[in-house]
Parts: C-alpha cells; sequence; structure tokens
C-alpha cells in the first residue's frame, strides 16, 4: 500500500511506478487504496461532490460499452514522427542516386577505342579534324592588355604576374 | 513519474483494452470533474449525469488520445463541451467561448469549493465522509497530521517535505502513509456501508 501512496504521489521511479500500475489490474486490495487514497486527497480538499454510487453506476455504463482496443497508439505516434522523416531522407538519396547513376555515360577513350581506331581509318579516307580559326596576332596583343582583368589577376601572391593567356599560330605540322 | 505520465501508463493500459485502468482515472477525477461543471450546470443531479456522460465520451474517445495534452486537460474539455451541448439541448444559456478560455482547465485545482453535487439520498454519505476526514486529522499525531498537509493541501514534494520537517525522505514517505492509512481505516466502515460498492 505504501507505494500506491508513493505512486499517486508522484514519487515513484519510472520502472517501480509501471510494475505497481500493472499490479493494480490484479490486486484489488491496490486499487481499493488507490480509489480511498484519492477520496481523502479530494476530502482534505474540499473536492467531496459526487454521489456515493457515482463509481458504480459508470462501471456499469462502461461493462456496457464495447471494449477500446487501440494498440500501440502512443507508440505509432512516435513512430510516425521519427520514421517519417528518416524515411524521406533516405528516399531522397536513393532518388539522387539512381539519377546519377542512370545518366548517359560521358564517351572518353578508352584502350578499345584505341584499337578500333585504325579500322575505321582503314576503311574511311582520313578526314583533318580542323581546330579553330587561329587569332590574329591582333587579338594576343589585345589579351595580354587586358591580362590583369581576367579571373586570374584575383589570386593572391605571384599569380596575377602569370601569364595566363597566350595564342599562337597553329601549325599542324609542328 | 510524475503525475501526467502516471496517466499517460493509465491511458495506454485502457487503450489495450484495460477497463479497470480507465476506472482508475475515473477514481482520480470524479470529484475534479464534477467541481468544474457545477460552475456551468446548478442541479446537483444533472451535474453527475453530465460528468457520467463526459466520462463515457472520453472512454470513446479514447483511440484518439494522442498524448499531446494533459489526460486531464483533455478529459476536462470534454466535460465542458458535454456541459454545453447538454444546456443546448435543453434551450438554457450554454457558457460562452470566452467563459471556457478563461476556465482554463490547468487552473482549476484552485477554484471554489463545489456545492455538494450529492442527490439528497447520498448528501448524508458525503458529508459524514467529510465529517470522519477532518475529525481522523484533528486526532492524528502532530508529525503525521503536518506531513499529509504539506503534501496535500500545499502540494510539497516528498524531498520539500524532508527540508521543511528537518527529516528523511524516507520518514516523509512513512508518515504520508501512516496517514492516509489511519484515515482509511476509519472511512472504510462508512464507505462498505454502501450497497454494492467495491471499496
Amino acid at each position: 500500500m505504501e507505494k500506491i501512496s508513493q505512486l499517486m504521489d508522484g514519487e515513484l521511479a519510472e520502472r517501480e511506478a509501471r510494475l505497481q500500475i500493472r499490479r493494480m489490474g490484479s490486486d484489488a486490495s491496490l486499487v481499493h487504496a488507490w480509489q480511498i487514497y484519492h477520496l481523502i486527497r479530494d476530502a482534505l480538499r474540499d473536492d467531496i461532490s459526487t454521489g456515493s454510487d457515482f463509481e458504480l453506476r459508470l462501471r456499469q455504463r462502461l461493462d456496457e460499452e464495447p471494449t477500446v482496443i487501440a494498440p500501440h497508439a502512443h507508440v505509432a505516434s512516435r513512430v510516425v514522427r521519427y520514421s517519417l522523416p528518416l524515411a524521406a531522407t533516405v528516399a531522397a538519396v536513393a532518388v539522387v542516386g539512381w539519377l546519377a547513376l542512370s545518366s548517359p555515360p560521358q564517351p572518353a577513350p578508352s584502350a578499345a577505342a584505341s584499337r578500333n581506331a585504325p579500322a575505321v581509318a582503314a576503311t574511311e579516307p582520313a578526314r583533318p579534324v580542323l581546330p579553330p580559326p587561329a587569332p590574329s596576332g591582333q587579338v594576343n596583343d589585345y589579351l595580354l592588355a587586358h591580362q590583369e582583368f581576367s579571373p586570374t589577376a584575383a589570386m593572391q601572391g605571384v599569380a596575377s604576374y602569370v601569364r595566363t593567356v597566350s595564342n599562337e599560330d597553329w601549325d599542324p605540322a609542328r | 513519474m510524475g503525475d501526467r505520465e502516471i496517466d499517460q501508463q493509465l491511458v495506454e493500459r485502457a487503450q489495450r483494452g484495460d477497463k479497470k485502468a480507465f476506472e482508475l482515472l475515473v477514481a482520480k477525477y470524479q470529484r475534479k470533474l464534477a467541481r468544474l461543471l457545477s460552475r456551468f450546470i446548478r442541479d446537483p443531479a444533472e451535474v453527475e449525469d453530465v460528468a457520467q456522460d463526459a466520462f463515457i465520451k472520453a472512454y470513446r474517445a479514447l483511440p484518439s488520445f494522442r498524448g499531446e495534452s494533459a489526460f486531464y486537460t483533455w478529459l476536462y474539455r470534454i466535460g465542458i463541451n458535454t456541459a454545453k451541448n447538454y444546456l443546448v439541448a435543453l434551450g438554457r444559456r450554454a457558457p460562452t467561448a470566452t467563459e471556457f478560455d478563461s476556465e482554463d482547465a490547468e487552473n482549476f485545482e484552485n477554484g471554489d469549493q463545489l456545492r455538494d453535487v450529492d442527490t439528497p439520498e447520498n448528501e448524508l454519505m458525503s458529508k459524514q465522509i467529510a465529517q470522519t476526514v477532518n475529525d481522523t486529522m484533528e486526532a492524528l499525531p502532530e508529525e503525521l497530521r503536518t506531513a499529509i498537509v504539506l503534501r496535500e493541501i500545499d502540494g510539497l514534494s516528498y524531498e520539500e517535505i524532508a527540508t521543511v520537517m528537518n527529516c528523511p525522505i524516507g520518514t516523509v514517505r512513512s508518515r504520508i502513509f501512516r496517514a492516509r492509512e489511519t484515515i482509511a481505516e476509519r472511512l472504510r466502515p462508512l464507505l462498505q456501508t454502501s450497497k454494492d460498492r467495491r471499496w
């Protein structure tokens, strides 16, 4: 009974409180203590108000009610609270990963391609790939004059003195 | 484990089909709920009927209770709505929204004393209970009376009571329990006179 007294005062540790609540489900004397201690509390606080058969009448009405079953309602709400954001994160990572992996591969030189190249060359006449038109010497002068405005000019130290832009006449023969 | 956590435990058990757990909540809150309802409904018998209806509605609504508010706050809201609907159905003036707002359930602990809600045949019983409790309190040894008054009237924790009474917490625990048991012993014969009552 002393544990029930502590329980109603909120002075039991959680584990012990759970145990006492569970015990009340099967021990009528503990339920009786719970009822009468609360009656005393309410009497001391001038809360005596309901008829003496209030609980009996209510119990009879409750007996006629279908039993409420809401298993793990509280747990479910916690699960939803924490699992949904986690699931959303996982889904987002999965989508991004899938998009990245399923994008068309970039053409890259490979050994196989190198091996095939002579065969292609043998079947087709060689077509020299022309470079873009070479800028004239005037453009080169212009670029040199405006080198300080290039992005590298913002670099610290000697970077601004490094020649970053240049042009030479392209000579396929060299 | 605090008051709210204890209620949550009982609610969760009731949600799993344990009606006895809900009855423990009824035992705990029936008089507080009745005191609340008596502010809106004058007739004592009607207060009791509406309180019964409110508890039944709360029981039916248990699956929707998620513990986001304290159980008693939730119960009191159901009680107020039940009282409002009851008064409207009778064509009487229901409390306004402002009255509801101002009567926050959290503040009912310090409300005025409730009129007797007992029907005439139960009124005597209520008075006898109150008289027995008061008489027994007067007869308690000083240390027991002080301990239970500090707990039940002043709402102090065991630790605070231990400080006030300058004694170990274990002693406080024992004194409060002994005080309750002494009063309970006096009350039991009185309560057992009520037919079919499961005290």
